[in-house]
Formats: C-alpha cells, structure tokens, sequence
C-alpha cells in the first residue's frame, strides 16, 4: 500500500512540475518585448537566412531597449490559419507583414487586427505624402480609422520563359496583345509529350485570384460598389462569362493549356518555374536567381507581360496585390509604440533600406516589387545590378495598366464560392455560353443570400 | 472450521484495494491523457459550436443552435454529406471485400503463404502521404500513366481525378492498394484461429471450396468483418487527409467530405469556427448513430446465430441418442 502511495505522490509531483515548467517557460523578462515571426524556415536558401540575420541585428541594435521575440510560422499550412491559431492561444505575432490588404476589410470587420490610426495620421511621411497610397481605401474605414500600413506591393501578369518559347520554335520577341494571339501561340507552343504547356491555368482553389484579371481584360468587374457602399456582383455579366468560357476554350478547342485543374498552388509555381509553361501567371519577383537554378532556369528567360485584352470590347490588363504591415489586438499599447518604431525603419527609413537593397543586389536577390516610399521606387530600381535589361520596361509596361485587386468585405468568401462553377465550367467540354452563365449566375445568388450586409443587387 | 492459512476479511479487503489501486496508478497517464488530449477537447468543440466565435476573446457570443440550423439549410453541407455516403458505398464496392477474399485465398495456399503475405503488406508500410502524391500523378490527366495505358489499348483518354463521375473511384484505389494489405493480414489472423478440424470434417463430408467459405469460414469471422466495417464507416465519414492532397474537395466540390469542408469552414473563409466545430458535431453525431447501429444489428445477428447453433446441436444430440436406441 505504502508503495503505490508513494507511486501516487511521485505522479501527481511529477505533473505538477510539468506544469510549473509550463508556467515559467511562458513568463518573459523586463522590458518591452514584442514577437515577430519573420524567422526564415529551416530549409530556407542561404540568402534568406543572410537577409534575416542583417534584418534582426539592425534592428535589434537601433532599438536596444525593445526585447523581441525572432518565430516562425509552422511550414506547410496556411498564413491566416496559423495566424488565427496563435492569436486564439495569445501567441500571435505583435507584427505582422503577411496579409494581402484584400483581407484587411475582413479582419477589421472579426476583430483579428488592432486599429492603428493613432499612429498613421500622425505620420510625417504620411502627411508628406511619401507613402503608397495604392491600398489606403482598403486598408482604412471611410471615417478614417487605419488598421494597416502598406509593406509590400507587387505586380503580376502573364510570366513568359524565353528558353521554352524558343524550344517550342516560337519567337519570345512576339509576344500576344490580344486573346486570339494568346490562344494561337500558347495552341502552338503545347506539346504534352515533353510536357510542355503553352499556358499553365491555375484551376484549384486560388483560380479565383487568376480569373479576376481575365474578367477585366475582357471589359468587366468582378464586383461593382454601389452608392450605399455595398458591393453588386458583377462576375457573372456578360465579360465573366466570357473569361470563363475563354479558359475553357483554352483547355478544350485549343489544346492550350493542362487539363489538371486541381494543382495546389505549389505545384503550379513549381512548374511554371521548371520551364514547363511557355505562358504562367506571375512576375519576375517570384523568379529569383536560386529558385530558377533548381530548375536549371536564369532570369535572363523570364520577363512579364499584361493580360492580353479581349479582340473586341477588351484591353490588356494586369494584376497588383500587396500585403501589408498589421498589428496584434491583443499587443498593449507600449508594444504597439515599439511594433511602429520597427516596421517603419523596417519598411520606411532610407538609411536601412538601401543598405538593404544593396545586400539583396549582391545576393541576386533584389525583388522588383516597388519601394512603398514613393521617393525611394527609382533608388531602388538604380541599385539592381543584376536584374535582367528587359525587366524594367516589362514591369513599368505592366505598372502602367494595373488594375488593384478588389478588397470588398467578404472577397475571399467571394474566391472560394467562385471555385466551384469555374472549374464546372472548365472542364465541361462543349459548355455553352447560357450553361456557364447560370452557373456563375447561381453562385452570385448564393453570394446574395449568404453575405447580404456586403453583396447587394443594384437598384 | 476455517483454514489457518486462510486470509482474515479485511486483509484480503486490503489486498483487494492495493490491486484495484496499483491498477488506478498505471492507469493514471493513459487517463490523464486521454482527458486532456481527447475528450476535453471533444467537449470543448461541442460547447464553442454554441458560440458565435470571437478569436481575440473567446468564445465569443452564445447563439444557441443557430450553427446546427444553418447546417440544415446549407446545400453545401448538404453536398458534403452525400459526398461521404458515396466514398462509403464506393470504398464498399472498391475495397472492403477484396481484403476478405485476398485472406480467405491466401489461407488456401498451403506453400509460401507468407511470400504473399508479406508481398500484399509491403504497400501498407510505405508512407501514405507520398503513395497518394504518386497516384495524383498516375491520374494526371495530359502526361500521366492511366492515360498513357488507356492510349497503348487504343481507348479514349479520360480526366480521372478531374472527372466528377470518376474522381471518388479514383482515389479509393489508392486505399485498396494501401490499406488492403493491413486488412488481409487482419482477416487472415482471424482465418487461421478456426480450427482446422472443421475443415476437415467439411471436407470429408464432401463440403467443395465454396461451400467451406460460405458456411464455416465467414461466419466464424463475422465478428471481425462487423469490426471492420464500423471502422470503414467511421474512416470515411473522417476522410480528410486523402481528400486533401489529392483533390482539395474539387473538381467543382465532387470529394468535399464533411470534415474538409468544416476545415475550410474555419480557415478558408470567415475564420467561422463555431460553425466548423457545429459541422464536426454532426458528423460526430452521424457516425455514433451508424456505430450503434452496426454493433445493435450484429449483436441481434449473434444471438440469432447461437439460437440457430443450439438448435442444431440439439437436433444431433436428439438423432445420435435415437440412433444409440435403436
């Protein structure tokens, strides 16, 4: 008896213990400390963990007095889920620089990002109008409160790999302008034995993100603001359903693109970096130096260029996003004084961020996304050493005809409801124009029905 | 008069209680654990479902069984469900019996049974993740190996994994071939605990192979194949990970199970927890019904059983006592 008394006592000791360590594990020193998660991951490339070191010790040593706390995000699963985990365990990021400024209305919306306005209306750079301003009605409120801070904004549009042009006896100076062009050379450079693709079409759960360009090169909205400052769906008229019969022109009539349109996201980069697509959505930011020698690919390949427009009624078109600087709600206020000082000398000090550019430069890693300094885009530009001689023109080119993804509330709702007749629509051989159109007809009604506060009928 | 050696009542009562405590005492982690790791969380999900979650400060507002009702009207929910019945009856056809006759075959085979056996195993060892990543590439539509056969034979190429009509039998045949392997070995265990006297007996009674299988070996592994069906329902009503990487729910929502789509639910859309652990409620729900079900019409199924055994015995008894009469 004595025995499993003792037995008893050693267990519940035991666990107590492992509680206590718990406890104390989780208590910080003094001081004010905040958490970012900008930690490369273990299998990162050599350059990002070089770019991590440079960003931690700079900021570390300009700000002695702020304690941080360097993570990580799990690898493998989404951002915003792993966000939201850890902010429903207290232990999010105090900074955050992952989020599309699509989700800010969102998130202001649930509460998962704190009001900064504080902050940006007192802002001299703001005020000096040295800020890109391409996302401030997305990522504030009509009354002015300001929930987020752009970090960075980027171009895309069709990525074209030259080598792969040439190897399909095409000529990469030739580049389509308008839909037919488009469909007659990605037919012709198709050969499904090697693979190889003219267009590789993103069908899975982002086709959404892709489809929105291709309405608005055909002439329309994906969604309309109303007066009353709801949202009207708009994919569903008459340039919708035309992008959306156009792709599946693309896979069926023409022979132009793959058939597999449940590709994760991965994959489809992956292979439009592995030289298998002639045509791909993206953008030379997403081809750095080492990712394209995996695939023995170079820069030098691959340039961008817009959407090609619609033969009638159309025009070329291309896509900027961007994400941006967010801050925790659960952070106090002495963490978001210390969260501002450092995501604008992380984001905004020129001093920093040349030094900053010019490491990337030596690494092959400068990125061609715009500086959100507006005094600071042709600095950064001026430092590329490295970058091919035709990606300057080809971004500006694309620069100039781009439209910014919408942000009304509920917009990822909206791409994940569209998925389903899209890929309908996509792979129905022979579907007629009425056919696709009641398909994406009903899923604006369900968008209606499901989300009345942000979608509403014009009147 | 009492043995001397006999144990006076309260020691024996003592000793009763340091057994029963030894026991708590190894107990106690796999308890504790179980609590904590399982069944507080179960809990947890089925209590937050009631809620209108607010990450930032949880649980956010109680709004009663709005999440259930708004399941009932969801045709999406709706969609999911049936999708879960039909990898069900499908994984049925597919794959639950071919594990039962692949055993009852190789329990035949009287040399090298275990070169089958271990040539039918061997799939079930390799990573399940990385097989079903293999066959996303089997099925691949414009360069992948079913087509490049379906063309050797001169037959029409077909979208596989991105047919809506072909999709759900596409991906149980990774499951035959991986799952397959573990389930015979099962079957075969339970096989080989028949008495091999029976089959004797049945063979000289002039019982042919099919005969022997039907009225000796089934029923004696009835119990096994209930099991295994409970099993098979409760896998295919959580399917999740299979669907997850070999289609994500599409093409066009044809293999979102119950389980993705609450997932996404959560984490796709509106960050809508409470509506997500609603939905993993009911499918909860929904497999403990079917449980009970199978484990009442199984238990009905082995009571009739024993009632018709005895009856038999009875009526050979009754013929040989005649029979020793006369």
């Amino acid at each position: 008896m004595r025995k499993s008394i003792v037995a008893l006592a050693v267990a519940v000791v035991m666990l107590v213990a492992i509680g206590t360590n718990f406890v104390a594990c989780s208590e910080g020193g003094g001081g004010v400390k905040i958490k970012l998660n900008h930690m490369p991951q273990d299998d990162a490339q050599e350059a990002d963990w070089t770019l991590f070191d440079h960003e931690k010790n700079s900021v570390e040593a300009k700000y002695p007095d702020i304690e941080f706390e360097w993570t990580r995000l799990a690898p493998g699963t989404d951002y915003r889920q792993q966000y939201d985990t850890l902010l429903m365990a207290g232990d999010g990021p105090t900074l955050a620089r992952q989020f599309p400024y699509v989700d800010i209305q969102t998130r202001m919306a649930n509460g998962t990002i704190a009001e900064i306005t504080e902050y940006v209306v007192n802002w001299d750079l703001k005020n000096q109008g040295l800020v890109n301003t391409t996302f401030d009605q997305a990522i504030s409120t009509p009354d002015g409160k300001w929930y987020a801070v752009p970090f960075a904004p980027y171009v895309t549009g069709i990525a074209y790999n030259k080598a792969v042009i040439r190897e399909a006896g095409g000529d990469p100076d030739r580049l389509p302008t308008t839909w037919s062009e488009f469909a007659d050379l990605a037919s012709q450079y198709t050969d499904k034995d090697e693979p190889r693709f003219g267009y590789l079409l993103l069908g899975s759960d982002y086709n959404a993100w892709t489809f929105t360009p291709w309405v608005w090169s055909a002439g329309g909205e994906m969604v309309r603001q109303n007066e009353d400052g709801s949202w009207a769906i708009a994919f569903n008229e008459e340039p919708g359903v035309n992008a959306a019969m156009y792709m599946n022109e693309l896979i069926w009539a023409r022979n132009a693109t793959q058939k597999d349109i449940l590709e994760s996201y991965d994959d489809y980069q992956n292979h439009v970096k592995a030289g298998q697509a002639a045509f791909g959505w993206g953008s030379p930011p997403d081809f750095t130096v080492e990712q394209l020698a995996k695939f023995d690919q170079v820069q030098d390949d691959i340039g961008v260029f817009p959407l090609p427009g619609k033969d009638e009624g159309g025009a070329p078109v291309a896509f900027a996003g961007g994400e941006v600087w967010t801050m925790s709600p659960l952070a106090t206020k002495e963490q978001r004084d210390a969260a501002w000082d450092v995501l604008t000398y992380l984001s905004y000090d020129e001093e920093y961020l040349i030094e900053r550019w010019t490491l990337e430069d030596s690494l092959g890693q400068l990125n061609a996304k715009p500086s959100v300094r507006n005094d600071l885009v042709e600095t950064k530009y001026s430092l590329a050493s490295k970058w091919p001689a035709h990606w300057a023109k080809e971004l500006a080119d694309a620069m100039a005809v781009a439209k910014p993804e919408p942000y009304c509330p509920n917009w990822n709702d909206l791409k994940n409801e569209i998925v389903i007749p899209l890929q309908t629509i996509y792979l129905k051989e022979g579907i007629t124009f009425d056919e696709a159109k009641a398909l994406l007809d009903a899923c604006a009604e369900r968008l209606y029905e499901m989300y009345p506060e942000t979608f509403k009928k014009p009147v | 008069m009492t043995h001397p050696n006999a144990a006076h009542p309260v020691r024996r009562k003592y000793a009763a209680v340091k057994f029963s405590l030894i026991g708590w005492v190894f107990l106690l982690p796999a308890l504790i654990s179980f609590t904590l790791f399982k069944y507080y969380p179960i809990l947890l999900g089925i209590i937050v479902s009631f809620f209108k979650v607010d990450i930032v400060h949880m649980p956010g507002a109680f709004i009663g069984l709005t999440n259930y009702l708004r399941a009932f009207r969801d045709h999406f929910f709706a969609t999911a469900v049936w999708n879960n019945i039909q990898f069900l009856l499908i994984g049925l056809v597919m794959t639950f019996w071919a594990p039962i006759l692949l055993a009852t075959l190789v329990n035949e085979v009287r040399r090298g049974k275990t070169f089958f056996r271990t040539m039918y195993y061997i799939p079930a060892i390799a990573p399940g993740i990385a097989m079903m990543v293999l066959w996303k590439f089997i099925w691949q539509p414009d360069f992948g190996l079913a087509n490049f056969i379906m063309r050797t034979l001169g037959l029409k190429d077909q979208l596989w994994l991105n047919d809506v009509r072909l999709v759900k039998w596409c991906m149980s045949v990774p499951g035959l071939i991986m799952g397959g392997g573990m389930n015979m070995l099962i079957y075969l265990a339970a096989l080989q605990d028949i008495p091999e006297e029976q089959h004797e007996s049945a063979l000289i009674d002039g019982a042919g192979f099919v005969k022997r299988i039907l009225r000796i070996s089934l029923p004696q592994i009835l119990p096994i194949i209930t099991t295994m069906l409970i099993l098979a329902v409760i896998s295919s009503f959580n399917a999740f990970d299979n669907v997850m990487i070999m289609t994500n729910g599409g093409p066009s929502g044809s293999t979102e199970t119950i389980i993705l789509y609450s997932f996404k639910q959560a984490y796709f859309g509106n960050n809508d927890y409470g509506y997500a652990l609603a939905l993993s409620t009911i499918t909860f729900l929904i497999i403990f019904i079917l449980t009970l079900i199978q484990m009442s019409l199984d238990r009905d199924w082995s009571v009739e059983r024993m009632k018709r055994d005895e009856k038999r015995r009875n009526q050979a008894l009754a013929q040989s006592a005649r029979m020793g009469g006369s």
